[in-house]
Formats: C-alpha cells, sequence, structure tokens
C-alpha cells in the first residue's frame, strides 16, 4: 500500500487540514480514475476474491437448505436460549449498514465534504449489509413458508399482524431502511452511471444508458435533483436512528434481566456506527489500493474515521459501564445476578472478549500515529467487528441463559449450521460488493468534482485548497 | 431569416465553471426562457445565474410523508379496533404508543418514494431520447465540459445571431443540433 | 390371508366410515379370527397409519354384536360396562370410562380408563375406590403407554427363537400352551408335582392365587415362590415372630400427627403411595383452617420424596438405621415408655451421633402416643422391624395409625431357596408367570445359570424380556387393560380388572395361562366370573354389573390381627447382633433403590418414564451413581465421571457407572437407582442407564464396604435442570437464588403463621417490591368479561414432586418424547415440570432442605409472551386463558424468551410425527381432543382447554353458561395425590374453591413484581419443625 505520498501530504499541512483531492487531479481525470475498474480488464485478484465470495455463498445455500428441510433444531437452540446466532448475525450487520447511511446522510447534512469520496461505497455496504441482515429473521421462524404473514396482507382468515411486536416494527424499520438506502444510492448514481454510459460503447453503453434514465447534466435538473437528494438524506437521518432504535427495543421492550434497559436505543446507535465505521475502513483500504485511488481516497478520510470509531468505542464502553452501574443501583436481583454472570458466569469468555476489542483496543486511536497507519487501521477495525459481534451475542445469549427461574438456566453451544450460516453470510455480502466495485463507480464522480476548487464557480485565484475543504 | 424546421436549438460549450457561471448571466438578462445549462456536476449558484426558481420537490414530500404517517396510523387503529380486536397483553385495542413506530417508519416511506418519483416526475424523467445526444461534444457533459442549449422554440432565438451570441459570451465551441 | 397382502401391497388404506370398513369382508375375515390382526401389521408395516388402526379397533367394538352371529372376538358376548354410561350411546370423539383396578409399584388401587372408539388413551384414579381416591401416580398414568408399546412380546418364543413368520398366530399360541399342559400332565402327574415349581409376582388376584391353589392341589409337592420388588420378606418375618402369620402392615397417616420414617419412602414409591399421600396431605392442609398440621421426621441415606416434605431430615446410612432406632428406643424408655429390658440394655450399646434429633423425635413421640406411627423402610433387617413394631405397640399407635392385616397371598419361599434348589437339580419344571427373575435377581445367585438347569423352563411376559428368551418356552402375556382380572389392595378391598380394548397381539392373561396349564381353557372371563360366583350369594349377575360399575367388590374388607404382640419376642430377635461398626465407620455403603421412574425395570421400555425427570436429581434416560458433594470432592469425583463400584462378599462384583453428585446423600455412601442397563433390546430401554442388579448381592438392598474409585471417561447424563450450571454440584446458589434472593418459592413456619396470621411480616422477605405498589399499570386493563374466569393454585406444602402431573399431562395433551440428545440440549416438552431446589450448607447433608415447585403456564394476565407475538399467534381468551393458535404460529420464539416462567415449548422438530415413526403403536394413545403439534410451533399448558370446552358443552345443554364447579378438573389436577392443584372458576362468587384458597395469605403469585398477575399463583410451603430442633433447620 502506498502511504508515503499521502503521509508526506500530512506533514505538510498541519497548519491546516489537507485537502480532499490530491495530487494535481482535473476533473477528466478524476472520471478516469473512478472508470478506470469498469473499464480495465478484469484483474485477477477480483476474480480470486470473488470466487472466494461466491464459494461463501454456497455455504450459506447449503446451510439455509439444510434448515428448511430438517427444522430450526439444526441450529444449538433450545427451550431456554430461543434466540442466539441467528438474532445475532441479525444485529451485526443491521448495525454494520448503519455506517454507510450515517456517512451519505448526517454528514452530508452537516456539509462534511470529506464523506464524498467515501459515501458511494459506504452506502453500497449499507445496502449489502442490509441483505445479510434480512435473511436471518426471515429463516429463523420456525416455519419458513408462513413467514410472509408478518405482513400485512388482507387474507380470508381475516387475520393481521401484532402491531404490539417489537419484531413487528423490525420488519417494517428494516425493509423501510433497506428501501430508502436503496434509491438514496440510486439517486446518487444517476449522474454517474451517465458517466459512464457516456465512456462505453454497446451493449453497456446500452445497460448504463438504461439505468441513466436519459440524464444529460441539465441545471433545471440538477436543482430538482439537489433538493430531492438533500431531502432523502433529511429523512434517512432519522430512519437510520430509529432502525437500531427499534432493533434494540426488541430487547429493551421484553422483560428480561439484560434485555429490559432504557439505555439501549442510543447504545445499539452508537455500536451500529462503531461498527459501521469499521467495516467501512477495511472495505475502502482494500479497494483504494486494489484500484489505485489514494489521491480520492486520502488519509484524511480514515483519520477521521478512525476518529469516529473512538468516539462511539467510547460511548459503548460507557454504556457497559453504565449498565453495571444501574444493575447495582436498581437493587434488582434479577439484573444485579445477570450482570455479575455476565463478566464472572459460564460466558465471561464471550464478555470479556467483547471489552478488550471493543472498548480497549480502540483506544490506540489516540495515537496519530496508529490512526494514520493503514495496517494498524486494518487490524483494530476487523477487531471492532470482532468485538461488536460478540455484543450482540453477550447481549442475547448471556441474558436468555440466566433468567428468573434458576430452574430454567441453561447453556447453549452452537452447532457447525449456525456456524456455517453465518460465514456464509459473509460470502453473500462480499459476492455483491465485488459486483458493485466492477460495474459501478465506487466513488461519487459528480460530488468530488464539486469539492475540487475548480468547481468553484466564483474561484479564479489557486490559494483556494484549503477552502476546498473548510466548509 | 430562415429556420430549418427540425432545429432544435443551439449548443455551445464552455470550459470551466466560472465561465459557464458568468455566460448564463448573460443569457439570462438577454431574457431567453426556453434555454438550459448542462453541467457534470452541480456548479454552485449556477441557479440564480440562470434565474431559476425553487423546487417543487419538497411540497410532494410533505403530502406523501404526511399520507404514509395518518394512513399506517389509520389502518393500525382499524385492524385493532374495527377489522379483529384481539386481547393482547390485556392492553387497549388501540394502544397508540405502541403503534408510533410503524407510523413513522411508513411517514419516512412514502416521504421517500415522493421525493425520488417526485423529483424525476418533474424532470420528466426517464427521458432515454434526447436531441442533445445527437451531438459528439455533449458526451463530455459528464465529465468535464460544460453547456448552454437555447431551443428554437424560444421566441428570441435566432440560429445565427444566438449562435454568436453564445461564442461571443467564451463559449470554445458552438454548434446547432437538430430533432 | 390374501386379503392382507393386497393390503400390504396397496400400502396404506383408509376406511372413509366405520360402515363401510364394516363391510369390507377383509374386516368380517379379520374379525373371524380370534385377534384383529391390523394390530400387526402396525407393527411389520410402520408406515400405517393410526386412523386405518382406528378403523379396525373401532369396527370390532362397534361390531361385536353384529359379528357374533358369525363366530367373533370371543363367544358368548361379554359386556364390559361404562363406569357411568351405557355402552349403547358410544357416540365418535365422545370418551368412555370404564373402572377397572391395577397394580403399580406394589399398590393395587382402582382405576379409571378413558376410551375413545376403543382406545384406552388415559388411566385414572377410580374416585369411589378407597386406595386411589380418583388419584394414581406416574407409573398407573404411564400405563396408558404401555399398552402400546411397540416391543411386546408378540408370539411364542422357544428356547427365544420366535415360532411364526412375523404374523401373530393364535392358533399356535394355544396348541403349544396345550402341548405344555400335556408335558407337564406327562412329567409331573405320577409324582404329584415333583420338582414342579412356580414362580410367580406378588398379585393379590383371587383368581389367580385360586387358580393355583387349585394347582397345588393337582400338583401337591409342587413349590411357589413369590418374587417381587415390593415384597416386605423382612416386614413379613417381623410380624411372624409376633405371631402374625403371613401378614403385612397398613398405615393410617390421616391418624398420625407424628410420623417417623427409617429409610423408609410412603410418600414416594414404597407401598400404597398414592392413599398414603392423600392421607398425608389432609394433615397438611389442616394448617389453614385448624393452624395444625403434623409433623414429619425422616431419616435416610438419600433425597426420597418423603424426605424433601420433612420438618426434620436426618441423613443417615441405611445400614445405621436399625441402631438409630435403638438409641430412640432408648430415649423413649428413659421419658417412661415401657420397652422391654433387653431392648434397652442392647440400646444402650450403641452410640449415636444424632441424639439431640432422637431426642426431640422421641418427646414428640411420647406426646403424641396413639397419634404417631414409625415407618420402616422394607430393605431394613427384619430385627429392625420388629423394633419399630415393638414401639408403635408400646406408644399404642397400633390399631389406630397402623394395622396389622392378613396377607392374601400363599405363603410362599424367596428366590434364593428357589435357586438353591434348582442348583441341587431339584427343579424339573419351572412355571414363570410375569416376573423377569434372569435380571432382577441378586446377583451372588447367578439365576441365568441356574436356569439353564432346569429341564423345562415356561415363561409368560409382557416382554420377550431376558427371561422370556432364557426360558424354554415363551407366551406373550396380554396387559391389564386387555384382559379380566381381579385384584385385592391392601386395605383388602376386592375389584374387577375390565378390558378396554381387545388384545393387540395374540396373547394369554396370568389367568388363562395358569388355567391353561391345567388343560383348563376357559378364557379370563369365564375364569374370573368362575370365581367370584363361589363366593357370591343371590343374583351373581346384577351383583357382578355393580361391581364392574362401581369398579370395586362392596363389602370386601379382608382380615385385620387385633391381638397385641409379645415384646418378649423381640428379645431373640436382637440376640447376636453385636456392636457394629457401621453407624461410624467411613468405609463406603451401597444402597441399591427402586427408580422413581422405572421402577424395578418394568418401565424401562416406557418413554415417558425414561424422559421422565427425576423428583430430585430431575436426570432422565439414565441411572447414575448418587454421591454427595462431600464424598465426591475428597474422592475427586465430577458429575459425568466414571466411577468403579467395587463390592467383595463372597464374590466380587463391579459396576463402572457415571456419577452424579447430589446434595442431600449421606456421606461416604453411593446411591444405585436400579431397573436400567437392561439387555432386553427394546427401541426405548437400550442403551439407558447402568444396571444396579449387578452389584446387589441377598436379599438386602444395602451393603457395606464398597469401593467407589473414579476410573477414566465421562458419560453425559441429560438433566431437566440445571443445564449447564458451572460446577452447580458444589454450592446450592442455584437454590440460595431462587429462595432467598427472588422469593419464587416461599416457605414459612407453623410458628410463624400463629405469630402473624396475615402473613404480612413474613412475606415481606420475599417481596421485591411491594405489594400494593407494583399492582399498577400505566392503562386500563382490557377486561375479560366472561361469566368463567380460569384460575389455578397449586399447594407447595402438599406437593410431593411425585412426577404423576407430569405423565398425567403427556397422555392428556399428546406431548412428544424428545430423547436424551434432545433432553442434552434442554429442548425436553413437558407441559408441567416440577422444579426442585436445594438449600442449606452441602457439606452438612443433615443442613440440605429441598422444595418442589410444580411449574406450568400460569396464564399471565398481562402476559408478556403476547404482546411480543408479532402474528397474534399467542392472545388473551375471553375466559382469561392465554391461548395459542398452533397454525397461525410462525415460530419466533419470542414469546418463549420473553415469559419469566420459561414454561413454552418449541417443536425443534417434527416430535410427534418421529415419535410414530419410531414407536409405530404410540399414535393409538393420542388424544383425540388435543391437536398434535407439528414442526415450528411452541406449544404449553392449555389449561386442558379441551375438558373445559366438553365442561362448557354439558352446560349449554342444561342451558347454563355459567360452567359449574368441578365439572373442569384438568390432568394434573384430576391425578395429583395430595390434591395440591386447584382449579376452578374465579367469577364463581359462590362456591369456588380455588377462589377462596387464592383468598388464603400463603397465596402468591411467582415474581409477583413484574405485575404479570398470573391466574396460577402458589400457596407457600409451611413446615412444622419442632422448636427443639429449630436450629438445625435452614431458613
Amino acid at each position: 500500500m502506498d502511504t508515503s505520498v499521502t503521509l508526506a501530504n500530512l506533514e505538510e499541512h498541519v497548519d491546516k487540514r489537507s485537502p480532499l483531492v490530491l495530487g494535481s487531479e482535473t476533473f477528466s481525470s478524476v472520471t478516469n480514475i473512478v472508470s478506470r475498474p469498469m473499464e480495465m480488464t478484469t484483474p485477477k485478484a477480483w476474480w480470486i476474491c470473488f470466487l472466494i465470495a461466491l464459494s461463501g455463498l454456497g455455504v450459506l445455500g447449503a446451510a439455509i437448505g439444510y434448515l428448511f428441510w430438517e427444522g430450526v433444531g439444526v441450529w444449538g437452540l433450545n427451550n431456554r436460549v430461543g434466540w442466539a446466532w441467528d438474532i445475532t448475525n441479525f444485529v451485526f450487520w443491521v448495525g454494520i449498514g448503519h455506517a454507510g447511511t450515517l456517512i451519505s446522510a448526517i454528514l452530508f447534512l452537516f456539509r462534511q465534504k470529506w464523506r464524498t469520496s467515501i459515501n458511494r461505497a459506504a452506502e453500497a455496504m449499507t445496502i449489502f449489509a442490509v441483505i445479510c441482515a434480512l435473511i436471518f429473521p426471515g429463516i429463523h421462524v420456525g416455519r419458513v413458508w408462513v413467514a410472509y404473514w408478518l405482513f400485512p396482507i388482507p387474507n380470508q382468515m381475516a387475520m393481521w399482524p401484532n402491531f404490539r411486536s417489537p419484531l413487528l416494527w423490525d420488519v417494517f424499520a428494516v425493509s423501510t431502511y433497506f428501501t430508502v438506502s436503496t434509491l438514496f444510492w440510486f439517486v446518487g448514481l444517476i449522474p454517474d452511471i451517465a458517466t459512464f454510459r457516456d465512456r462505453s460503447k454497446g451493449i453497456r453503453k446500452f445497460v448504463y444508458g438504461l439505468f441513466a434514465l436519459g440524464w444529460r447534466g441539465s441545471h433545471r435538473h440538477w436543482l430538482n435533483y439537489e433538493r430531492a437528494y438533500l431531502i432523502l438524506a433529511a429523512l434517512s437521518t432519522p430512519l437510520v436512528l430509529s432502525v437500531h432504535t427499534i432493533v434494540s427495543f426488541d430487547f429493551a421492550t421484553s422483560q428480561l434481566p439484560g434485555w429490559h434497559a432504557t439505555i439501549f436505543p442510543p447504545y445499539f446507535v452508537a455500536g451500529a456506527i462503531f461498527s459501521g465505521f469499521a467495516m467501512v475502513i477495511n472495505l475502502m483500504i482494500i479497494c483504494r489500493w486494489v484500484f489505485k485511488l489514494e489521491h480520492l481516497v486520502t488519509m484524511r478520510h480514515f483519520e477521521n474515521m478512525a476518529k469516529i470509531i473512538l468516539l462511539t468505542g467510547s460511548m459503548v464502553g460507557y454504556a457497559y459501564a453504565m449498565e453495571f452501574f444501574i444493575a447495582w443501583y436498581s437493587g434488582n436481583p434479577y439484573e444485579r445476578y445477570i450482570f455479575i454472570s455476565r463478566a464472572t458466569g459460564p460466558y465471561a469468555w464471550a464478555y470479556w472478549t467483547m471489552v478488550t476489542c471493543n472498548v480497549i483496543i480502540p483506544q490506540l486511536f489516540w495515537v496519530r500515529k496508529i490512526r494514520t497507519n493503514l495496517w494498524a487501521l486494518f487490524i483494530i477495525s476487523v477487531f471492532v467487528n470482532i468485538g461488536m459481534w460478540f455484543e450482540r451475542f453477550v447481549i442475547i445469549v448471556t441474558s436468555l441463559h440466566r433468567t428468573f427461574l434458576p430452574s430454567s438456566w441453561a447453556y447453549f453451544k452452537p452447532t457447525y449450521v449456525d456456524i456455517a450460516t453465518f460465514i456464509g453470510s459473509f460470502g453473500l455480502f462480499f459476492t455483491l460488493f465485488l459486483l458493485f466495485i466492477r460495474f459501478l463507480p465506487i466513488v461519487a464522480i459528480a460530488e468530488v468534482k464539486t469539492v475540487m476548487p475548480e468547481a468553484d464557480p466564483h474561484g479564479h485565484d489557486h490559494g483556494h485548497h484549503a477552502k476546498g475543504g473548510a466548509h | 431569416m430562415n429556420q430549418k424546421k427540425n432545429l432544435y436549438g443551439v449548443l455551445a460549450e464552455f470550459p470551466t465553471a466560472p465561465a459557464i457561471y458568468h455566460a448564463c448571466e448573460k443569457v439570462r438578462d438577454k431574457g431567453f426562457t426556453h434555454w438550459d445549462a448542462h453541467t457534470p456536476f452541480p456548479v454552485h449558484g449556477l441557479e440564480k445565474a440562470m434565474g431559476l426558481k425553487a423546487s417543487k420537490v419538497p411540497w410532494i414530500v410533505l403530502v406523501m410523508g404526511l399520507c404514509g404517517a395518518s394512513g399506517g396510523m389509520l389502518l393500525q387503529w382499524w385492524i385493532n379496533t374495527q377489522a379483529y380486536p384481539l386481547v393482547i397483553s390485556a392492553k387497549p385495542f388501540f394502544s397508540w404508543q405502541a403503534f408510533v413506530p410503524v407510523t413513522f417508519e411508513l411517514g419516512v416511506l412514502l416521504g421517500s418514494f415522493g421525493a425520488v418519483f417526485g423529483m424525476l416526475f418533474i424532470n420528466r424523467l426517464p427521458m432515454w431520447y434526447h436531441s442533445l445526444f445527437r451531438s459528439e461534444r455533449f458526451e463530455k457533459v459528464t465529465d468535464d465540459k460544460f453547456f448552454i442549449s437555447i431551443e428554437a422554440r424560444d421566441p428570441k432565438f435566432d440560429a445565427n445571431a444566438t449562435s454568436k451570441m453564445l461564442s461571443e459570451l467564451g463559449a470554445t465551441h458552438v454548434e446547432l443540433v437538430e430533432q | 390371508m390374501q386379503s392382507e397382502n393386497n393390503q400390504e401391497k396397496s400400502g396404506k388404506k383408509y376406511w372413509r366410515s366405520l360402515e363401510e370398513m364394516a363391510e369390507s369382508p377383509e374386516l368380517l375375515a379379520q374379525m373371524k379370527n380370534e385377534f384383529p390382526s391390523g394390530a400387526a401389521e402396525l407393527e411389520v408395516t410402520p408406515g400405517v397409519d393410526r386412523r386405518s388402526f382406528l378403523g379396525i379397533i373401532g369396527a370390532s367394538a362397534a361390531f361385536a354384536g353384529l359379528t357374533s352371529a358369525t363366530g367373533c372376538i370371543r363367544k358368548p358376548a361379554e359386556k364390559i360396562l361404562p363406569y357411568n354410561k351405557r355402552p349403547e350411546d358410544l357416540v365418535e370423539g365422545k370418551p368412555q370410562y370404564y373402572a377397572s383396578a391395577g397394580r403399580f409399584g406394589g399398590s393395587v388401587f382402582g382405576l379409571l380408563v378413558t376410551s375413545y372408539e376403543g382406545r384406552p388413551t388415559k388411566v385414572d384414579g377410580n374416585p369411589s375406590h378407597p386406595m386411589s381416591l380418583g388419584a394414581t401416580n406416574a407409573f398407573a398414568q404411564a400405563s396408558a403407554l404401555e399398552v402400546y408399546d411397540p416391543d411386546r412380546s408378540q408370539s411364542v418364543l422357544k428356547k427365544g427363537v420366535a415360532q411364526t413368520s412375523g404374523r401373530p398366530d393364535a392358533k399356535l399360541l394355544k396348541t403349544t400352551l396345550a402341548a405344555a399342559a400335556a408335558e407337564i400332565k406327562a412329567t409331573h402327574g405320577s409324582t404329584g408335582g415333583q420338582g414342579l415349581a412356580v414362580l410367580l409376582e406378588a398379585v393379590p388376584s383371587p383368581t389367580l392365587l385360586g387358580l393355583l391353589r387349585e394347582f397345588q392341589t393337582t400338583y401337591p409337592k409342587s413349590t411357589v415362590t413369590i418374587h417381587d420388588a415390593a415384597m416386605r420378606w423382612n416386614e413379613m418375618t417381623a410380624l411372624a415372630s409376633f405371631g402374625y402369620a403371613n401378614a403385612h402392615l397398613f398405615h393410617r397417616l390421616e391418624e398420625a400427627d407424628v410420623v417417623a420414617c427409617f429409610d423408609a419412602d410412603p410418600l414416594g414409591i414404597e407401598g400404597d403411595v398414592v392413599r398414603n399421600s392423600k392421607m398425608y396431605a389432609t394433615k397438611r392442609k389442616s394448617v389453614d383452617e385448624a393452624k395444625t398440621m403434623s409433623r414429619l421426621y425422616v431419616a435416610e441415606p438419600t433425597f426420597t420424596n418423603t424426605g424433601v416434605v420433612a420438618d426434620h431430615r436426618l441423613s443417615l446410612r441405611s445400614s445405621a438405621m436399625g441402631e438409630a432406632l435403638l438409641a430412640l428406643a432408648v430415649q423413649l424408655a428413659s421419658k417412661g415408655l415401657n420397652l422391654p429390658a433387653e431392648v434397652i440394655a442392647r440400646g444402650k450399646q450403641v452410640s449415636t451421633a444424632n441424639e439431640k434429633w432422637l431426642k426431640a423425635l422421641a418427646a414428640d413421640l411420647m406426646a403424641n402416643q396413639g397419634k404417631s406411627v414409625i415407618m420402616v423402610g422394607q430393605d431394613q433387617r427384619a430385627w429392625v422391624h420388629a423394633l419399630a413394631l415393638a414401639i408403635n405397640s408400646a406408644l399404642n399407635n397400633l390399631g389406630k395409625t397402623l394395622v396389622v392385616r392378613s396377607s392374601p397371598l400363599p405363603a410362599a419361599s424367596p428366590l434364593h431357596e428357589l435357586t438353591r434348589e434348582i442348583n441341587k437339580g431339584n427343579v424339573k419344571t419351572l412355571v414363570i408367570i410375569d416376573s423377569n427373575p434372569v435380571y432382577t435377581a441378586a446377583a451372588d445367585l447367578s439365576f441365568a445359570d441356574a436356569l439353564q438347569k432346569v429341564q423345562t423352563s415356561i415363561h409368560l411376559g409382557y416382554h420377550a424380556d431376558e427371561t422370556g428368551v432364557a426360558c424354554a418356552l415363551h407366551f406373550p402375556r396380554s396387559h391389564a387393560l386387555e384382559s379380566w382380572g381381579d385384584l385385592v389392595s391392601s386395605d383388602g378391598t376386592a375389584a374387577i380388572v375390565q378390558p378396554v380394548i381387545e388384545p393387540l397381539y395374540p396373547s394369554l392373561s396370568d389367568v388363562e395361562f395358569l388355567a391353561g396349564l391345567m388343560g383348563n381353557t376357559k378364557n379370563s372371563y369365564e375364569l374370573v366370573q368362575a370365581q367370584w360366583k363361589k363366593s357370591t350369594t343371590g343374583d351373581f349377575d346384577s351383583s357382578w354389573r355393580r361391581w364392574l360399575h362401581d369398579g370395586m367388590v362392596k363389602g370386601t374388607v379382608g382380615e385385620t390381627f387385633s391381638a397385641k404382640p409379645e415384646l418378649s419376642k423381640l428379645a431373640q430377635q436382637l440376640e447376636g447382633l453385636g456392636t457394629s461398626p457401621e453407624s461410624t465407620s467411613t468405609q463406603m455403603e451401597l444402597r441399591l433403590v427402586l427408580d422413581r421412574s422405572v421402577y424395578d425395570g418394568r418401565y424401562a421400555n416406557n418413554a415417558w418414564m425414561q424422559e421422565l425427570p427425576d423428583s430430585v436429581t430431575k436426570l432422565t434416560w439414565d441411572n447414575a451413581a448418587l454421591i454427595s458433594p462431600k464424598t465426591a470432592k475428597a474422592k475427586g469425583i465430577k458429575t459425568g465421571d466414571f466411577v468403579e463400584i467395587k463390592l467383595k462378599q463372597d464374590k466380587e462384583a463391579i459396576l463402572k457407572i457415571a456419577a452424579f453428585v447430589v446434595p442431600g446423600v449421606s456421606e461416604n455412601t453411593v446411591v444405585v437407582p436400579l431397573g436400567y442397563g437392561r439387555s432386553f433390546n427394546g427401541r426405548v430401554s437400550t442403551g439407558t442407564g447402568f444396571n444396579g442388579y449387578s452389584l446387589l448381592f441377598g436379599e438386602n438392598r444395602f451393603a457395606f464396604g464398597a469401593d467407589v474409585q473414579r476410573v477414566s471417561g465421562t458419560y453425559e447424563l441429560a438433566t431437566t435442570q440445571e443445564h449447564g450450571v458451572s460446577d452447580y454440584s458444589y454450592d446450592t446458589t442455584v437454590g440460595k437464588e431462587a429462595v432467598e434472593s427472588r422469593g419464587v418459592t416461599r416457605e414459612i413456619t407453623l410458628a410463624a403463621i400463629k405469630a402473624d396470621p396475615s402473613l404480612e411480616e413474613t412475606f415481606k422477605k420475599f417481596n421485591l417490591l411491594d405489594p400494593k405498589k407494583h399492582k399498577t399499570l400505566l392503562w386500563t386493563k382490557t377486561n375479560t368479561t366472561s361469566g368463567n374466569q380460569w384460575g389455578m393454585t397449586i399447594d407447595l406444602n402438599s406437593c410431593t414432586g411425585c412426577n404423576a402431573c407430569t405423565v398425567a399431562c403427556q397422555a392428556e395433551n399428546n406431548i412428544s418424547v424428545v430423547g436424551k440428545k434432545r433432553v442434552l440440549k434442554s429442548r425436553e416438552m413437558h407441559w408441567i415440570r416440577i422444579d426442585r431446589y436445594f438449600t442449606g450448607n452441602v457439606d452438612t447433608p443433615d443442613s440440605i432442605q429441598a422444595v418442589f415447585q410444580p411449574m406450568a403456564c400460569a396464564h399471565c394476565e398481562t402476559a408478556p409472551c403476547e404482546q411480543v407475538c408479532p402474528v397474534a399467534a399467542t392472545v388473551h381468551g375471553v375466559e382469561g386463558t392465554n391461548d395459542i393458535a398452533y397454525n397461525r404460529c410462525i415460530g419466533t420464539r419470542y414469546c418463549a424468551n420473553n415469559c419469566p416462567y420459561k414454561v413454552r415449548r418449541f417443536n425443534y422438530f417434527n416430535f410427534s410425527k418421529e415419535n410414530d415413526a419410531d414407536n409405530p403403536l404410540y399414535a393409538m394413545q393420542k388424544n383425540p381432543r388435543v391437536t398434535v403439534r407439528f414442526r415450528g410451533v411452541i406449544e404449553k399448558c392449555t389449561y386442558c382447554v379441551q375438558r373445559i370446552n366438553a365442561a362448557r358443552v354439558e352446560s349449554k345443554i342444561r342451558g347454563e353458561d355459567i360452567i359449574r364447579e368441578g365439572a373442569v378438573v384438568t390432568a394434573c389436577q384430576q391425578v395429583c395425590p395430595t390434591d395440591a392443584i386447584t382449579f376452578g372458576n374465579l367469577a364463581d362468587e359462590v362456591d369456588s374453591r380455588v377462589k377462596m384458597l387464592k383468598a388464603l395469605p400463603r397465596n402468591y403469585a411467582v415474581l409477583s413484581e413484574l405485575a404479570l398477575e398470573p391466574r396460577t399463583t402458589f400457596l407457600a410451603k409451611v413446615r412444622n419443625p419442632n422448636p427443639e430442633l429449630e436450629s438445625s433447620t435452614q431458613l
């Protein structure tokens, strides 16, 4: 990975922020860089990754097929621990998704221009993560073939879903989230697909043309387009917060000690952003390296994301501490017992893995050398995601395995089907992501151009770099 | 002056954002109505330079959003009190507190539909054929070139005069586009 | 048969209606032969579904009259009378009830059998029978499944080889029996039965014993041996020594204010458990009105049901019981009780560590003369029984709290005498009636080898079991629900055993068998009638009908001995005992006990009993060597480790068995339940547990000087509690949490009730929140306004944790069995489970106390399960029940997660389908009124909604909207031997018993602070400790 340029570049601008686009890039060179993946002959590396991902997808298919054939019993669940890896994976993937929306929507509203080079990939990640997430509530039910009863479809039984159930809120929240994210992503893509249309020939031109909807850069269009984009961002912001809030309601609104906690919504959202950014870092480091995007995805982007991880990681850590405090302060023996047993009981190993990965390791980001070292960034981000998976596991399983009646205390052991399903979901995710980076602009071309100094209609002088990013 | 029947209009190419910005101000001041600017990215403030009115998209979103939300709450009210009332955890049939999340989500969902499809509708998109696509150079509009197109149906339009004016405004290349 | 071949070719065959089926020539063909061979088809082609079988059975019942002309099942046609309905009104889907009787765990009591279209589906107690009073035990419940055991013997075996081509052959059965009879006549006719021996169980059946007498008159020199797990030889010997020949003791706990059990388990599996429990309960329930309660002292080596409910429990090894009793005698004498001097002299020699305990007991006994009883376990030596009887007599209890009754059984010799004779070569022919000595005989007898020395061995058995295959000749036995018979219970009441179904396979009842061996080919119906005709004056038919209807024979009481025992006779009993070191020695004692699930092994092939969690260990599908935590620690043994138990007497026996560390076991004691590790390869029993009989020497089930060592390897034990509670065995965290921090089970003392009648103060320590506070809800409740509002109370004070409710519920509600592997994954399906919590310090067994808490769906008014179900599959009924629509359930399991009582059960696989595939006949037992659940849905207690609806129909017919009190009895309530469970209508202001109970101060809701307002509430357990021993009791 070529870190020398960017580091040197950072050194130069200790006093003021480094620009968002480095080197002497022009509009057309930006277009060229982003179009390269689409135009180059498919690199071997891509094929290798794709085949690995595909086999992962195969594993998922097999695992799910077996599940459907035999029944939910092929997982390690039991009558005390009714949810384990299934819902853990669901929450994990939904969480991953959140960073995408956060970058594209919230940072957009806050006029954080540095988002432009990473938001496209991040949004794609959101959509694919949500697809992975949606699988699990779908397949965890005992009778998959009637899972559609979750939707309010008029039927001859005159039966309707129960709108009091957080699980139903989930259905609405996550499917809305998926739809809106997809629309948001597509709207952002229209001008860039038009770019691809205008650069490609034959069948490709036709296909891209189809999705470009006949975009011709008309400023009368840009006017409505930007307004719509802004509104979508404005809608996505509360949406993304609501989604993980509602996911946390699955637990927060139920009776169980360890689930029944008002701190969950903010704590889940922070955790989601935390893990999401970690995933973005992992993905962007790879894309940047494979497709030579150093000048568009700069060290400053990574550093900002590292800072967000540091912040949200600390928030999560605070939440852990606060849970314990409340457990003690409430004087509720059930609450108290469950938290003591988390830290000392049969699942202590899981708990301490979580704390190490989520609270302790990210603290390394206080050191600038570390948060600007791609290797460190990559490894720490991996740890963060491991930690966040365990957070969900700890919340779900340890709470269920020590409930109100000591007679019903049990232990959960995963089966190989549990494990295969989880691994398989990564296969699905990367299959989709690899297809995306191969055929679609991974960087928002038009948006990047707007943050280049040349984009300023009033800009004549050239001392303008700072202004480019200073908004 | 004689005009070709099948003429769409004139297309002028500009090299930079400032260039097209100033050109637009001029065209606007000349009182043209059926004209447009084409840019690879939204050039800030260009709508002022072109004298365009604010977008109507927000209103569509507002209406749709309200429909979604109220429809959502109405549906839940109807199901739980009219269609099939069930005693669940001894809670009131119309437990509006529990119905808020779904209400909200439906509001957002329809709102975003409003934003996206409203925008496409106002922009008359998708429109896979457009006369401007006849121009070779126009392909650059999604890359690094800026264009102004003035349509023939504009009352002030005159093929030669308008072309001349545009090149005076600093266009690096001016061409007539057929329908 | 041609038709059958066709049927096999065409695979499954359905009848659209009984009529259509009845006309089918095929059926008539089947009807002509003695037994409907549909049963066999079921067996040989497991694919055959339940409907076709039901068709056959249904038709055979419905068309008994029709086919009689064509030479039918039996001639002359027999009438079996429904309990209180006329047989004519057989309405499909409407059950009929038949009175009968059965012998379970050595106790005989009256039964009431539920039958749907000729299929017995449930066995309950006969309310008017004095020994059952409507209740039953787990064994009786399980017999509803036993009759459909697919591994039951189906054909004659010669030297263990089936004599049929897999298709039952009634003719062969008869001819073989006739041949056997002829052979016996040939060999023994001349010698008057020289070398002819009969071995049978202690079945108090007048007809059978009458035939036996007949047999002995035919063959005067023949010998009779009784071998039975429940046989109380030592007690008989003791009684005989006092001049009570062939007698047994009958206890009347309803009269006893102080009960002292020494190694006895009258509320568990020893003796007349059902009656004892009923009577014991009456003395506990009095706490609410009269504020009085009996006091129960128990000295035992390991927790029994009796020990768990005891007010004072002394952990004492079986070998030390006698000495403890002697010490007690000394205490009593010192308090002025008149006991023989020799006894006192002898007693002075023993030193006991438990003086305080015995002193307190002695004081209580003295204070309650004539209102107390000392009970001694059947495994204790004769002199201990004698001593106990002496003390009871001196305490003037004889004739009040216990009665000496003459036994209906003939004078007979125990098994070891028979074996001796066989080894001497004195036995040519051995007739074994429904006993399995090859498996259950003591190891030192090595009966299997002895059996080979017998020329002709003839066996009648329900299974082709260990003995069946070892004998020269084996005959299949009909189930008690398939044949006529009669039984006398220990209080002398006689009852007729009526069949409710045709034998599924050609088989013989024990009376038919014994008669057959005398060349008498009468069937059981004729034999039983013949027996009773003898003792009947007047119109036999009418009285016969009356007996069948009542389920017992009026006026049968048996004899009691009124003479006082001559205590002087006690002296020679105690002679030559010598002072044994046993009570103090640190040598390991081995204690073999009858198992609470499989008894002596006879229920080992019954899936319900195998999966039934043991009352104390909660162990399913296995037995294990029970060791106390302290001893285990000393020996470095953990639960699941393999241990080797060596026992060296005249020969050495070794058993490799898994260890189970459990509080309450005496130090230096290892307890091994019997009845597992059978070599009989039943599809259920195979691979369950370890054979404790291999350690059994002589008649005593406890032995001294066993060597217990941990050996390599571990074994998975499937318990239904403490799944994966880390290192549970070394502390009682679970109990402490449950009882002390969480107040799940509430235990108070009689003294507390007297001091604080409202119990407000007493309950404070259990309430996490002020009860007044947590009643408030954020919303106004949507009330269910129907006139029937169902509710239940469970009295922890009466519950003896006997598990009968669990099996009854399983029988009533078609609950699937899941198997050991899935119990290990804690996927068991029982709707009502019995939680057991220990408290106290595990290192001092005396301080350990346990408490039982039956737990099923509590039907919370603000049910947490309902609000989380995304498809509204579980909602509230108008009558306050928490209902599930199985076919609406999509199986998210969210409700199970959110249920604080964890009573919801999920069908992780298609359990019911698998059950039917594994055991083709089990489908026959299913209750047609209850949905059979399928894969992927949640299930749980429904308050027996099918019974509620049946009662609703009845009351609607009477034009009433409110269902009368007592019209609905849930399965668990019906079976409960202590009436701990009460169910009824809370909206019934007038005579609702459950409403009255809920008004009691000791009524409480588990986890009340969650404001669930459960419809099932509990009545706190009350212990009645002796003030002198207060300190030693926990809590």
